[in-house]
């Protein structure tokens, strides 16, 4: 049969059957027309991240036609990257993460243009992030979702007649994987569940209390995190350098030490893997479940950019262990998130719990670094050369119960070091 | 493994273990088809550091290639597809060696074939479906696994067929613990009787493991039963154990009966006391007649299992591996110790079978002992698939009986198709092609024209199955029809990306005998991202 398909010899044909034909499936705003992939070409996207998930985004919305292109990350290529970062070679060790991925796409996508940021995203203001159509994430970090949900829920202006003015909202996709499993999900900041909203899906953080890690240690981790917390601090190794778990000297260290722990405690299993694990805190990751999570985010930036189908609402959860699972659960938006409602986070805690627990607690829950607290009325915990009297008042209020210090309902305000803005936590008794 | 490998795989060595890379390492896989599909899935099992692989195709490259593969540029315009594509996907990874066929699949002859099924797994990608067909029967006669994996449009499918899969590590996320609080080992029994709850202080009963106290409360029980062989079967028993473990608390020296071990042990009450048996699974897995004759290490190891367990009360090897608890150093580390040096013994006696049942077969040394601990180790979670010879009839009339099945044929307000009912309509775009050497959707034809002769294709499936035309077709709706036309066989590079990621993982699983492979079709559905797995 002679072909007369008018688009044989198109580029993006497999695209433009999508954005050019009719469909049951796309929002009820739907034209189909070239006009679809013309908006999807020239739309502006920025990537965060340059690492799994990353390679994998830029590699994906290239080839879904998207012409502008931008990829943020700070972090240098390192060789345990390139069993998936796999715009990687074994001669860029080193160099930065967000440079040379962006000029392998430009070299493998002609006319495609990435603009690398060799940075960290809070170096930049918002005004760079107010131009682009799109972010898409693939982070390893909660800190830095986090951080990115914030600024993209303060992009968001409010018309006279208080309704949101739908123009200053650029959407938001976040990509997550560890292992097999990972999930995807879509965010219209301030309108749909925001990161924060969801704050409990994330797995809480292994902290091992010191007192199993100094008095009673039994797992093979216990041994190295008293290595890495109490042992090289005291003993201030290699000139008093920080403890730097990319560096093998310094890794070599922590192992010959915590062997030793081991073997005086009895107990089996310390070895260099573990041990390097423990000190990066490593997240295990294989290229197939980033190819799959990283390729449901940028199906989702397709639709989003076309309309040729309906975005999911909201969040997609992938595992490959058993099988193969995938679905979509709606998240719900929390009317009372401090991030995207303006409200406070209401956190049940008992009466007779001392400060310090509290802090503990928050510190846990928002993952924070160095956190102050205060109140309207006064401050509860705070660190600063113009606050001298707080140097004793500090210690005096961790070891106080909290009814002492607060009033059920009072709004605590915290501020640390990650974050973009403070947080207003209500504390509810229980 | 040389240390610069041993960092290049490190983060992926932490979930599948050292065996399981070397089995990779040793894994040879052949693609059919070099388009996005195909080279999407060899990317993830170049990364993953597979010996080496071979991909089959004779396309040439033409604009549309470059606008959905990775491993073509615009350079490659006019050249063979297949050619084309190696050295990008080499250049990942320098231990990786790999092959390309430039002869479209469907045309290679007999010879060609079957040197590309000495393959460990063999992968076709958007096949025609006659040589699907051929190539799955080809394949299950040979006992190699295949998979056949399809992206169109929004949708794909991945269909695993094997002959047989066993599986010695099935990486269950949530097995329970092996305590053996029902048949204590005599290692454990005396550590059980050393221990006197009331001579401990107050600090100590807090830092004792709660296993100890599952043992003493145990002993309570049956002393309240009479029965020095009780066991808590049920939830009102079990309600009971915990009673007498909250009884044994004593407040500390600030007056509290708050302490960790003690809330452990009510929170893992549940888990814990169950009688040690062997699962179902495991049970068929040892009287299956295989274990009686195969020749091959899962066997007969599952045959020394099988001996050892008849041996030993009906229970399987000791896993060894004791859950975490709050404890001091000194009980923990020689409970830890207990189990482990048990399931040593245990595992080496099973050794020591297998090397019997080695002799007997008239196999020579093929099981070392270590790979013999670790499958121990995990015996309560080995698992074996078998598979049926490939039945286009068989998997349309069970697709079909599944349409029957649904509740209501379309949910009005959320659109959404079943994907038994996309599956469907998938399999009658292939047979379009089949009939006229096209996929709807192109070839300039209008959409309403092939959305016709494409229902008629659902039709003519329908009637493949005892089901009548008339009961079945209103429960597929049109709409599905239609977008399967609009679709156009487009293969867009996010959903080829996907279903790749997805079957190099299968491969993996395959290729390592770990992890639950698809049993064994899936359908995954991009307008909604779900995914269906049926048993075609």
């Amino acid at each position: 049969m002679v072909s007369v398909d008018p688009l044989a010899s198109e580029r993006w044909r497999h695209i433009r059957r999508l954005t050019d034909r009719p469909t049951a499936f796309a929002p009820a705003w739907f034209e189909p027309g070239p006009h679809n992939f013309n908006f999807l070409r020239n739309s502006s996207v920025l990537v965060i991240g340059a690492g799994g998930l990353g390679c994998e985004l830029l590699k994906n919305l290239a080839l879904s036609g998207i012409k502008n292109i931008s990829v943020i990350d700070m972090d240098t290529i390192d060789l345990s990257n390139l069993n998936r970062q796999f715009l990687f070679r074994e001669i860029d060790v080193g160099k930065s993460k967000a440079e040379v991925a962006a000029a392998f796409i430009e070299k493998r996508v002609s006319g495609c243009s990435v603009t690398p940021y060799n940075c960290r995203i809070e170096d930049k203001p918002a005004e760079f992030y107010r131009r682009f159509t799109l972010v898409i994430c693939g982070l390893d970090s909660i800190a830095a979702r986090r951080w990115i949900n914030a600024m993209l829920c303060d992009l968001v202006q409010t018309l006279p007649n208080g309704e949101i003015d739908q123009t200053t909202i650029v959407p938001m996709i976040d990509g997550g994987t560890e292992g097999f499993k990972g999930n995807a999900r879509v965010i219209y900041p301030r309108m749909s569940a925001c990161v924060d909203c969801t704050l409990d899906l994330f797995p809480p953080q292994v902290n091992f209390p010191l007192c199993t890690i100094a008095h009673t240690p039994r797992l093979p981790e216990h041994c190295i995190e008293y290595i890495k917390v109490v042992v090289w601090p005291k003993e201030r190794p290699f000139e008093g350098e920080s403890l730097d778990a990319d560096n093998p000297a310094h890794v070599e260290w922590v192992l010959e030490r915590s062997m030793a722990r081991a073997e005086e405690f009895g107990i089996r299993g310390v070895n260099r893997r573990l041990t390097s694990g423990v000190l990066k805190r490593i997240i295990p990751a294989v290229a197939s479940t980033n190819a799959v999570v990283a390729a449901s985010c940028a199906l989702e930036a397709f639709k989003l950019l076309t309309n040729t189908a309906s975005v999911i609402d909201n969040y997609m959860n992938f595992t490959q262990i058993e099988g193969v699972y995938s679905g979509v659960v709606h998240m719900e938006k929390d009317p009372n998130c401090a991030t995207c409602s303006g409200g406070s986070f209401l956190i049940n805690v008992s009466p007779d719990d001392v400060l310090e627990q509290f802090m503990e607690r928050i510190v846990a829950k928002f993952q924070l670094r160095n956190p102050y607290l205060e109140t309207l009325r006064q401050k509860l915990f705070w660190v600063s050369d113009f606050y001298p009297e707080m140097i004793e008042r500090n210690k005096a209020n961790l070891g106080k119960p909290l009814r002492e210090l607060v009033n059920e309902g009072e709004e605590i305000l915290v501020v640390a070091d990650n974050l973009s803005k403070p947080i207003s936590v209500r504390v509810s008794f229980s | 493994m040389s240390s610069d490998a041993n960092m290049r795989y490190d983060r992926q060595v932490r979930l599948w273990g050292e065996e399981g890379q070397a089995s990779i390492e040793a894994a040879t896989v052949c693609v059919l088809g070099a388009s996005a599909l195909g080279t999407e899935t060899l990317k993830s099992l170049v990364l993953a550091g597979v010996h080496s692989f071979c991909i089959v195709d004779d396309a040439i490259v033409e604009p549309a290639d470059v606008g959905n593969n990775f491993f073509l540029d615009e350079d490659d315009v006019g050249k063979s597809r297949s050619q084309a594509t190696i050295d990008k996907l080499k250049e990942m990874n320098p231990a990786v060696s790999g092959l390309f066929l430039n002869v479209a699949p469907a045309a290679l002859d007999d010879n060609q074939l079957a040197q590309l099924a000495k393959c460990s797994v063999m992968v076709g990608t958007n096949l025609p479906q006659e040589f699907e067909a051929f190539v799955a029967s080809y394949m299950y006669s040979l006992g190699v696994p295949f998979i056949s994996a399809k992206a169109f449009g929004l949708v794909g499918e991945v269909h695993v067929c094997v002959r047989e899969h066993t599986i010695a590590n099935s990486h269950d996320e949530n097995p329970r613990p092996d305590l053996r609080l029902d048949v204590p080992f005599p290692q454990l029994v005396d550590m059980v009787e050393e221990t006197r709850l009331d001579d401990l202080t107050p600090a100590q009963l807090h830092h004792t493991p709660y296993i100890l106290l599952y043992f003493k409360a145990l002993e309570q029980f049956r002393k309240d039963h009479r029965n020095p062989d009780a066991f808590p079967n049920n939830y009102t028993q079990r309600k009971q154990i915990q009673e007498i473990i909250w009884a044994m608390r004593r407040p500390n020296e600030s007056g509290s009966l708050d302490s960790e071990n003690f809330d452990e042990a009510k929170t893992s009450i549940t888990r814990s006391f169950l009688r040690t048996t062997i699962p179902q699974a495991v049970k068929d897995i040892l009287a299956d007649e295989a274990c009686g004759t195969s020749s091959q290490p899962f066997w007969i190891i599952c045959e020394a299992l099988r001996r050892f367990s008849e041996d030993n009360d009906g229970l399987l090897p000791l896993r060894g591996t004791l859950p975490d608890m709050t404890s001091d150093s000194q009980r923990y580390t020689r409970l830890a110790q207990i189990f482990h040096d048990r399931a040593q013994t245990e595992a080496d006696e099973v050794y020591r079978i297998t090397k019997q049942v080695e002799k007997e077969r008239g196999i020579g040394d093929v099981i070392s002992q270590e790979m013999c601990y670790r499958f121990c180790k995990n015996a309560d979670r080995i698992r074996v698939q078998r598979g049926e010879p490939w039945d286009f009839d068989r998997h349309i009339s069970t697709l079909i009986r599944r349409i029957k099945e649904m509740r209501d044929c379309e949910d009005a307000e959320t659109q959404r198709i079943d994907g038994a009912v996309w599956l469907l309509v998938l399999h009658a775009a292939f047979k379009f092609q089949r009939e006229k050497g096209r996929f709807p959707g192109t070839n300039g034809v209008p959409c309403p024209i092939d959305t016709f002769d494409l229902q008629q294709r659902v039709e003519s499936l329908i009637r493949m199955s005892d089901e009548s035309v008339e009961k079945i077709l209103p429960r597929i709706p049109m709409d599905a029809v239609k977008e399967m036309c609009r679709f156009g066989a487009s293969e867009l590079h996010v959903v080829a990306s996907f279903v790749g990621g997805i079957t190099a993982q299968e491969v993996i699983k395959l290729a390592t005998n770990q992890y639950l492979p698809i049993d064994n079709t899936l359908l995954f559905d991009g307008l909604t991202q779900n995914a269906t797995t049926f048993r075609l």
